[in-house]
């Protein structure tokens, strides 16, 4: 390939993102800006339904492109620009998440309410509440599958270089997710 | 459920799960541009000129692929130059941006004048080159593959299109063509498997001059100056 792939997936006019991260790596701000209004609502939209805290999901785009930027000299062009920033902010999100979890179990160990365990049929009979609750309560690994390949829609290819598993490995994991959300949402679809 | 219903449920998902609400993207913005520019240990630019710079131990990839227009920027450089040579010459349209050895400003003006566009982009673009030029040190494999050369060729000869054009009648940019033609003359003669030797006498040649310090602050002048 003799154009890097970050030229081809500029998600809107203005100047090619190799431009942009060359004048960031030189210390321009306004291009830092312009490359981070391109992307920062999708990261945005990607950590919160990682996370689905809004709050968190805020502190963890910031985070994410800080970071970014300042890996930004060592970017390679080996794969789009937006896949290598969205692995960033996978990474950053899925370690933050770890944290959170760590101390959810603390917490549940001192008697709080478990917030992934699937709401009961009478609490929650809405399909799609019972959908969206019965991905939440997969183990991350097969949540974050579903996730990306199913509402972020990207490749088995593309999840496999975020989280950093082969590509087969993707696919295994979507199937696995995708029987136990059946079994879940089986006494609803009858 | 068949199958049809759990893509369908999936399908929907895409619109219904966990969908955010808009974030405060100025909000958020203040934040990164102050961890990420302020904290100057994050951002390898701006040095003030005379100080020492280390190179990194590896070469980027990456930056090498960044070379990929400078055919472009030289053609570009050639559209610039002939204006500038057609066009009646005033001070504010040739004349160097501000040499500042300060964090670039915020509010840049867009890029308008093709010269000063082309120099910009090719002063960014020989940064990352001789960034990423490969270390001699010990027990490392050295290489210099034929796109970095050929690079560092493209560059070479968009120096002396520059040296030739507007940009250099200021003496500090012409002082800086010069050592960059005498550098970049020298990576362009890389071999694919260089000698310690030969990386040696051109991380002397940059130190003698201090051309990246040099180069990153006018590249910087550049950046600051909405170019």
């Amino acid at each position: 390939m003799t154009t890097p792939a970050i030229a081809l997936h500029a998600p809107d006019a203005g100047p090619p993102e190799w431009t942009l991260i060359t004048q960031i790596v030189a210390g321009d701000r306004s291009a830092a800006r312009t490359l981070y209004d391109r992307h920062a609502r999708r990261v945005h939209r990607l950590v919160f339904r990682i996370c689905g805290d809004e709050e968190l999901a805020c502190d963890l785009v910031q985070d994410v492109f800080i970071r970014a930027f300042g890996q930004l000299a060592s970017f390679r062009g080996d794969s789009a620009f937006t896949t290598w920033l969205h692995r960033i902010a996978v990474t950053t999100a899925l370690n933050q998440m770890r944290k959170v979890k760590r101390i959810r179990s603390h917490e549940e160990a001192l008697g709080d309410e478990d917030i992934h365990a699937a709401p009961s049929r009478e609490a929650d009979p809405d399909l799609k509440a019972r959908l969206h609750a019965a991905i939440d309560a997969l183990p991350e690994g097969l949540r974050m599958t579903v996730v990306l390949h199913d509402v972020e829609g990207y490749t088995h290819s593309e999840i496999g270089e975020m989280l950093g598993i082969a590509e087969g490995t993707s696919k295994a994991r979507l199937f696995e997710a995708r029987g136990r959300l059946r079994v879940a949402l089986a006494d609803f679809a009858s | 459920m068949t199958d049809e219903q759990m893509q369908e449920l999936l399908r929907d998902a895409k619109d219904s799960y966990r969908v955010p609400a808009e974030p405060p993207i100025d909000a958020m913005w203040a934040r990164i541009e102050r961890e990420a520019f302020d904290a100057s240990a994050s951002m390898p630019v701006v040095y003030g000129t005379g100080r020492a710079v280390e190179l990194p131990s590896g070469r980027s990839r990456g930056v090498r692929r960044w070379m990929a227009p400078a055919a472009g920027i030289a053609a570009t450089l050639l559209v610039g130059i002939g204006i500038g040579r057609v066009s009646k010459v005033t001070p504010d349209a040739t004349s160097l941006p501000p040499v500042v050895d300060a964090t670039p400003s915020v509010s840049v003006a867009p890029p308008s004048d093709p010269l000063l566009r082309a120099t910009s982009e090719y002063l960014a673009q020989t940064v990352a080159l001789l960034a990423s030029l490969p270390r001699d040190s010990v027990g490392q494999k050295l290489t210099a593959d034929t796109k970095f050369v050929a690079d560092a060729r493209a560059l070479l000869g968009t120096t002396r299109l520059l040296m030739d054009s507007p940009a250099a009648t200021d003496p500090r940019m012409r002082d800086l063509f010069q050592d960059l033609e005498l550098v970049l003359a020298q990576v362009a003669q890389l071999r694919t498997a260089p000698r310690a030797q030969e990386l040696t006498f051109i991380a002397e040649a940059m130190n003698e001059r201090d051309v990246v310090p040099r180069l990153r602050t006018v590249a910087a002048s550049y950046t600051a100056s909405g170019y």
